[in-house]
């Protein structure tokens, strides 16, 4: 049986992992600038309103560092990805027992029977069942 | 005015446009979202999805700091010109005779 979610192209998924993996070196290196900026204004701007500037141009430079992380580490995600697509893209082939066992077969709308059983089903307890416990 | 305090309005204004250059360098980098139909888990598609938000705020908080340094820069060239007038004013009322001694 073939899976139900087709795999995913490794090569689109290097595609975005080497994407992710640029997008973090920006972000780092604007990350790196906007810290220096902030070092600047508190320099130029040495009033309340410009501490309060500084501050949130600070925070913003570190924001920037962990998120140019993020997004390494989102590249790397993706190159694990491509590396192994069935572990997260496709839902595994149900072959052997599973596929007998998977649940309930629904008719579909041919009008045909889909299942050599018929009449209902009355749930059983097993042979072995019949040795209660005291 | 305080020297310490004394706003230096060409440095400021340089400030602000360094600031407005590091919000168009991250515009340049959206969209950070994988094309659509692109493979991956869902938890991946949506940590780009959180990327690509913290850099749209990324953006703004630059051009709002770009504006605010510019403000700042504005009000200080005004601050000088009040300044300057005042001390003008000043200069007037008191005259050669009552100023004493120019220096």
């Amino acid at each position: 049986m073939t899976p139900l979610v087709p795999p995913p192209d490794p090569d689109a998924l290097h595609l975005i992992a080497r994407s992710c993996a640029g997008l973090g070196d920006a972000l780092a290196e604007v990350g790196r600038r906007v810290r220096g900026l902030s070092e600047q204004i508190a320099h130029d701007w040495p009033d309340g309103r410009g501490h309060e500037w500084v501050q949130r141009t600070a925070r913003l430079g570190h924001e920037l560092g962990r998120e140019a992380a993020a997004a390494v580490e989102l590249g790397e995600a993706y190159a694990r990805h491509a590396a192994d697509p069935p572990a997260w893209g496709a839902l595994p082939p149900m072959v052997g027992p599973a596929a007998r066992h998977a649940g309930v077969r629904l008719g579909g709308t041919e009008a045909q029977r889909v299942d050599e059983g018929r009449g209902m089903r009355i749930a059983q307890l097993p042979d072995d069942a019949s040795t209660e416990p005291n | 005015m305080s020297s310490e305090l004394r706003l230096q309005p060409d440095r400021l204004r340089s400030h602000a446009v360094a600031a407005a250059s590091l919000s168009e360098e991250l515009r340049g980098l959206l969209p950070v979202m994988p094309p659509p139909g692109a493979p991956g888990r869902p938890a991946l598609a949506a940590e780009h999805e959180r990327l690509q938000a913290a850099v749209l705020v990324a953006i703004r908080e630059l051009a709002e700091l770009s504006a605010a340094v510019a403000g700042a820069a504005t009000a200080a060239v005004a601050a000088d010109g009040a300044v300057a007038r005042v001390l003008r004013h000043v200069e007037e009322g008191l005259g050669p005779s009552q100023g004493g001694e120019r220096v």
